[in-house]
């Protein structure tokens, strides 16, 4: 007669004869949470490395994908976008040019800040934050906005070490921003869905056209970008932007950090 | 040739720093048939390195890591059902 032995098993264990993988891995990892809220400056030094062989693997990768696609289309796109650059290179020196001159008349200034490189960024983060490479030994506190290229605002610095600090983007979910949008400044609430996206939820008797500009404050009204999808649901009252940012925030290699009177 | 547990475990580890968080999510998933501790190292590992204060209300990955790591669990019980040995 055949016996049945019923073998007493834990399922949660992968082996329970040699050593757990699984074990020893997330005890390792609570080695991390620790040294992270105990030596949070400490955890970012050990871990800017990692990041930046990230962002070399990620650039490899997008270089080498690109060699794939027709060259004759990559050098026409190429001449165009030489031609653009220089244009709006010329455009920025005369405005620069056209500020100073009002400045010396009003004693008004062009807004410094902290130039400082990122150490991470999305994809790789799935919470829509930036690790930047300075910190409160480079006058970095916490409240300071982040600006990318053209003077673009991205995010508020939301934690801060002695050489790093992380900001918080305003596509992070549940990020609420105040903004307007359209020439006419029509007052509006920018929440962040995550994944760089960005949305407004308006009345739909507000005239919104694709294409249309949505600002923040910094001070002033600073373009952040524009409505590149309205979601218009007939049974609905309201209509639901769908706004672009003016910058690719998965490839940001540097931004401007400085007072700008907001907060999260 | 299967791939040891714990190479697949440090694998999940690793990614959460050279992949999309996307690609990680699904690898873990993936693991979680061998591990089922995986989705809770990859879901704690991702709050350890990103997770900052008004990025989210709590850090949710490591959350959904513990939840899919008890049901990676039970169903790892379930598979296994053979009585005789």
């Amino acid at each position: 007669m055949k016996k049945t032995f019923l073998a007493r098993r834990n399922a949660l264990l992968s082996s329970t004869t040699s050593v757990s993988w699984g074990l020893v891995v997330l005890g390792c990892v609570f080695l991390l949470v620790s040294i992270r809220f105990l030596a949070p400056n400490f955890f970012l030094h050990i871990s800017t490395p990692f990041f930046t062989t990230a962002n070399g693997l990620t650039t490899s990768f997008s270089a080498w994908t690109k060699g794939f696609t027709d060259a004759s289309t990559l050098a026409k796109r190429n001449t165009e976008l030489v031609y653009e650059n220089q244009a709006l290179v010329f455009e920025n020196q005369t405005l620069v040019e056209r500020l100073r001159d009002v400045g010396e008349l009003t004693d008004a200034s062009l807004p410094e800040g902290v130039i400082t490189g990122v150490v991470m960024r999305p994809p790789e983060s799935p919470y829509d934050t930036l690790v930047l490479s300075s910190g409160s030994a480079d006058d970095v506190s916490v409240g300071m906005s982040a600006f990318g290229a053209g003077g673009v605002p991205i995010g508020v610095v939301s934690a801060v070490s002695e050489d790093f600090s992380r900001v918080t983007l305003f596509s992070a979910p549940g990020v609420v921003t105040q903004g307007w949008i359209g020439n006419e400044r029509i007052p509006i609430e920018l929440r962040g869905v995550g994944g760089g996206a960005v949305e407004v939820v308006i009345p739909r008797l507000v005239t919104v056209a694709r294409g249309d500009l949505v600002f923040v404050p910094g001070p002033g009204a600073i373009p952040f970008g524009t409505v590149a999808r309205v979601s218009d649901d007939p049974s609905s009252p309201e209509v639901v932007l769908h706004v672009m940012p003016a910058i690719n925030l998965f490839s940001l290699t540097w931004v401007t950090v400085r007072h700008a009177g907001r907060s999260l | 040739m299967r791939m040891p547990t714990g190479a697949l475990t440090l694998l999940a580890l690793g990614s959460t720093v050279f992949f999309p968080w996307g690609f990680t999510s699904v690898l873990a998933l993936l693991i979680a048939l061998r591990e089922p501790l995986a989705p809770l190292v990859v879901g704690i590992a991702f709050d350890v390195l990103y997770f900052a204060p008004g990025a989210y209300v709590f850090p949710i990955f490591s959350v959904c890591g513990f939840v899919l790591s008890v049901g990676a669990f039970f169903v790892r019980e379930r598979l296994r059902t053979s009585i005789i040995r």
